[in-house]
């Protein structure tokens, strides 16, 4: 069966959702029956991986256009991704978005957007992925404007939409070449090509143009501003699109297109630029301390992480972290959104009392460890992977640094909401929105806290099946084995993790205090602020560009109005009814008239 | 396909002609009339048999000229195809119960006529005869309509008069070089053949809206009333384009290394002027105007890139946006009828008629050239025709200004579904609505599945090789 079939169920779905009449329990009971039907289709998925499926769409004059679906090892890993963890958004929204809101909207935007990452998933060919590339980009922007009576809602999403579309451009021009230079759109024949006749001048500068967009919808420096900007959208869209899938679709195409890229120069600067974008994100968790926004620069840090393996050729480790950090990072945005709802603030150092309720407390410290790379759950063997492929004494180094500071920031982010209220009525109120949070946003959180140790199990299944059999495909051969888990990386690895913990732990003991003496290295490790102010001032100077254009259109037309009330040609009849831009027309008319015929006859 | 034996090719033109007879004939029985019911009921059913028998033309694919005047082929068909369908939602979105309905049937009648010469035209006086057919009435049409839209009446028809003199004035100069007007033109080299190719893209040039003759667009299609708006937009522009296409391939072929670089110009200054005003305006409908501007620049580049493939396109993106630009003036016509014109009242929109606000939507997706919907074949195409053709800058500045264009795309589909308080139900006119729908779905359904329309541009572009 063509796999692009299996979303059809929920196609249907998303139509019967918007259709039903009236806001109620039956959208929300809709919305996650569609979004569990992906799931359904996993066995059969798993047993086409490996096969290429392809549907003419349209041809013109010889050339052929043609969906295609490509179920690779890898394609399989990203729709099971967004399978299993769609459902647990949907079930989260259920009792998050209760309030102030269109129901039938979101579920509706809610579940397209999940239509279009699983057609992603499948994209085996440009066309199809661009078509879905475009409707992520569009879903996205409208998910990140939901709450559009919030003007800030708006300008967050009118920012997300102005830099993804970069990367948009980039990666129409970067097909176009690719079409020229083989003549397919395919993934796995111009591969092939490339892997026979090398990569040509125009074939690099198209990889280069991948890589832009690769890192506009990655959030890579310099476009990472847009997903703290991003937070502004309701918590479930945030730990689906802005943690869990859509930013990792950048580098998804970048695992897509490797053997591409292995053995060009442009792989020191995907290592270089995911350094740069990890360390910025580091930064700017450490002081931030809106509640989401630290973690959207943790999961800035982490897809520069992915980046950087990329970069250094660590394929298998690069698919597993790719794998284990969505469990973790929905997860600490699921208890992020209960935290919020149950202090009424957005602000860390305003939040109270979060062990409160055990069972989110201990599902949180699950996500926190696993972030951390705490054994055994799913992040440690990431993080061990990582290191353990590691090139070269600064290689290591730097995911050593990584692993301290990481654990440095997540914990101060867990650390600070634990202080117990210094007023009682507020405890009180605190400890009573705890209680109220509803059933559907617990589930999830436990659920995924599960995961993320089960899923640790599955690192030889990510590594010898799914990693592995891409060799066949002309994918990098996976020689390192279980040497990367050797027991003195295990030692080192649990080591700073608990000496980055134990450090936040002596800082933050006595409570928060405003003023640690990091004045200057708070500014320095906050760069958020300054790169807002310079996408600002890039987009103030469109705006002044295009608002040139305007007035001298406008000035333009006031000019020949006073020519053309002087310059009466007209009778008197016309003259009353014009404004005179009737001679400006045929004045422009004719001057383009006598441009046209000196061309001509110069020529 | 069988032909049967009792309709042989030439015969089908008759009847053909014969209903275009019927068309007019009864359209200036019921003029003035109270009948305008029955008006509009005969003027449908003939537009809708018309439609019938072109298509039974381009299954029987003939190709072959009447009285020596008249040149039928898939491309001439493909053209009075697009225009029936054209005039004909044009019709069904005008009609209203009364006097102004009546003459705008006719006028609109006729126009369809001039449209036909056009198409089916084999020299260059049927194309003049054609145009002239087709703007007096246009004209007439602005001039008579319920609001009082004088002024951009009087502004089309002076300018279009120049348009026309410029056109005529090229039409001496070929015949003074080439000895005949007929549109099979042999290579005839020298410099007053050169001139005309200049007069004569100006000339289209402002019927077709291409920059620097388009500055009359936007005030035009503003002041007109919207219905009317809709057909200049929608059809005569399109109209030009075909004499333009027409012209240049068919007589100034073998100048095609002169007219290519113009052309490469205008078609670039035509989508960067278009896409640039549009996003300062705050006026649905002159918004509509400028992006109808970039869209000919769109359209253009199938022309500058001269390949069958292209060519094709341009004829795909020609139909594309007559859809989309009468379903959008369908709901700027019914937004009208409400006192609503500026972006900003469009907000809510999706309260207060979830159905005009839905379509719109798609119509706007798909000017942006959203997947699944005929905006992105079109642009596929057009765009892919461009790097086929060896000319990607152009392909580039193609997709950077359908970039720009999403801006003040979005500003409206935002409005829309921007919520208010106070929304009050709101219930569209039932032939507005059949007409936004419609279109809508055609989108739609030409987006997903495209192969037929692309059929038929194909065999229409192979006609001029």
């Amino acid at each position: 069966m063509f796999p692009l079939l299996y979303i059809a169920p929920l196609l249907v779905s998303i139509l019967l959702v918007a259709l039903l009449r009236r806001e109620s329990q039956l959208v929300k009971a809709a919305a996650l029956i569609g979004s569990l039907t992906p799931l359904l289709f996993i066995a059969m998925l798993m047993g086409q991986v490996g096969s290429v499926f392809s549907m003419n769409w349209f041809d013109v004059a010889g050339s052929h256009f043609a969906i295609t679906a490509n179920v690779m090892p890898i394609n399989f890993l990203l729709y099971l991704l967004v399978a299993i963890i769609a459902p647990l958004v949907v079930l989260y929204s259920a009792g998050f978005m209760n309030v102030l809101s269109d129901n039938k909207r979101f579920y509706v935007e809610l579940l397209s957007f999940e239509a279009a990452m699983l057609a992603f998933s499948l994209a085996g060919n440009f066309l199809l992925l661009f078509i879905a590339w475009e409707f992520l980009s569009v879903t996205s922007y409208l998910l990140i404007g939901f709450w559009n009576y919030k003007e800030s809602a708006i300008s967050a999403a009118r920012k997300t939409i102005t830099i993804i579309l970069l990367g948009d451009i980039a990666l129409l021009a970067a097909i176009a070449i690719f079409f020229v230079n083989f003549g397919t759109l395919d993934f796995n024949a111009i591969i092939a090509q490339a892997s026979t006749t090398g990569i040509n001048a125009g074939v690099l500068a198209a990889l280069t143009l991948v890589l832009i967009a690769i890192f506009t919808k990655s959030a890579q420096f310099p476009f990472q501003e847009w997903l703290s900007a991003a937070m502004e959208g309701p918590t479930p869209v945030s730990a689906f699109l802005h943690s869990s899938t859509m930013v990792k679709a950048g580098v998804f195409l970048l695992l897509v297109l490797y053997p591409m890229y292995s053995g060009t120069k442009l792989m020191p600067i995907i290592e270089i630029v995911g350094a740069i974008t990890a360390l910025i994100g580091i930064g700017n968790a450490i002081v931030g301390t809106h509640v989401k926004k630290v973690l959207a620069y943790s999961t800035v840090e982490e897809l520069g992480l992915m980046l950087f393996a990329i970069g250094i050729g660590a394929y298998a480790a690069a698919i597993y972290f790719f794998f284990a950090q969505t469990f973790y990072k929905a997860l600490l945005f699921f208890y992020a959104g209960s935290l919020m709802r149950a202090n009424q603030s957005e602000d860390i150092r305003e939040m109270r009392d979060s062990s409160r309720s055990r069972i989110l407390f201990i599902s949180a410290l699950f996500g926190v460890l696993a972030l951390a790379g705490f054994a055994p759950f799913n992040g440690f063997f990431a993080n061990m992977g990582l290191e353990g492929s590691a090139t070269n004494i600064y290689t290591y180094g730097f995911l050593l640094f990584v692993d301290i500071a990481v654990s440095l920031f997540i914990a101060r982010w867990f650390f600070i909401p634990l202080r117990s209220a210094t007023n009682r009525a507020i405890g009180g109120k605190i400890a009573m929105n705890y209680d109220l949070l509803p059933i559907a946003m617990k589930i999830p959180i436990v659920i995924l806290a599960l995961l993320c140790i089960v899923t640790s199990y599955f690192v030889g299944y990510i590594y010898f099946g799914i990693a592995s059999p891409m060799a066949k495909f002309g994918y990098p051969q996976i020689a390192q084995g279980a040497s990367n888990f050797a027991i003195g990386n295990a030692a080192i690895e649990t080591a700073l993790v608990l000496a980055g913990v134990a450090l936040i732990y002596l800082l933050y003991r006595k409570g928060y205090k405003e003023n640690v003496r990091f004045g200057l290295a708070k500014r320095i490790l906050g760069s958020g602020a300054f790169f807002n102010e310079l996408y600002s001032y890039a987009a103030n100077f469109a705006f002044y560009a295009a608002g040139a254009f305007e007035f001298v259109d406008s000035e333009l037309n006031g000019f020949f109005d006073y020519l053309g009330r002087d310059a009466t040609a007209f009778g008197s009849v016309v003259r009353n009814i014009e404004t005179g831009s009737v001679t400006l027309y045929a004045f422009v008319t004719i001057v383009g008239l006598a441009l046209l015929i000196a061309f001509v006859v110069i020529r | 396909m069988i032909i049967p034996s009792s309709l042989t090719q030439i015969p089908l033109f008759y009847y053909f002609a014969a209903l275009c007879a019927l068309l007019v004939v009864s359209n200036i029985r019921f003029v003035m009339g109270r009948h305008v019911r029955a008006q509009f009921a005969f003027s449908a059913l003939f537009q809708l048999l018309l439609i019938a028998i072109i298509g039974a033309m381009i299954l029987w694919n003939g190709s072959y000229t009447v009285l020596g005047l008249i040149a039928v082929s898939q491309f001439s068909l493909y053209f009075a195809l697009i225009f029936t369908i054209g005039t004909l939602l044009v019709n069904i979105l005008g009609y209203s119960r009364d006097a102004h309905y009546s003459s705008f049937a006719v006028l609109s009648s006729f126009a369809l006529m001039g449209m036909y010469l056009v198409a089916f035209s084999n020299s260059l006086v049927s194309i003049f005869i054609g145009l002239e057919l087709m703007s007096i009435p246009t004209i007439f049409a602005i001039l008579l309509s319920k609001k009082f839209a004088i002024e951009s009446g009087v502004k089309l028809f002076i300018l279009a008069s120049l348009a026309i003199a410029l056109f005529a004035f090229a039409m001496v100069l070929v015949y003074g070089a080439a000895g005949s007007v007929a549109l099979s033109n042999p290579a005839v080299v020298g410099s007053l053949m050169l001139i005309a190719l200049a007069l004569m893209i100006a000339a289209l040039g402002f019927e077709a809206a291409l920059f620097p003759f388009n500055l009359w667009v936007p005030d035009v299609y503003q002041g007109s009333t919207t219905y009317v708006t809709a057909m200049i937009g929608g059809i005569n522009k399109k109209v030009g384009f075909l004499a333009l296409i027409e012209v240049l391939f068919l007589l100034f072929f073998s100048y095609k290394t002169t007219f290519v670089p113009i052309l490469y110009v205008i078609a670039i200054a035509t989508m960067f002027y278009g896409n640039l005003a549009a996003l300062a305006q705050k006026n649905v409908k002159r918004l509509l105007a400028y992006s109808s501007i970039a869209q000919a620049g769109y359209i253009l580049i199938g022309i500058v890139v001269a390949t069958t493939y292209s060519l094709g396109a341009a004829f795909f993106q020609i139909f594309a946006h007559m859809l989309m630009f009468i379903g959008a003036l369908g709901v700027v016509l019914f937004m009208e009828s409400k006192n609503k014109n500026e972006i900003n009242e469009y907000i809510g929109l999706h309260k207060e008629s979830s159905i005009a606000a839905f379509c719109l939507a798609i119509i706007l997706l798909s000017f942006i050239g959203i997947p699944l919907t005929i905006g992105f074949i079109g642009k596929f195409l057009l765009f892919s025709s461009a790097v086929y053709g060896g000319l990607l800058p152009l392909a580039l500045i193609g997709i950077i200004n359908s970039i720009i264009s999403v801006y003040y795309y979005f500003k409206i589909i935002a409005a829309m579904y921007t919520n208010k308080v106070g929304a009050v139900h709101m219930k569209m006119s039932g032939n507005v609505l059949f007409v936004v729908v419609l279109c809508t779905l055609a989108i739609l359904a030409i987006g997903i599945y495209p192969n037929i329309l692309i059929g038929l541009v194909t065999s229409a572009a192979k006609i001029l090789g």
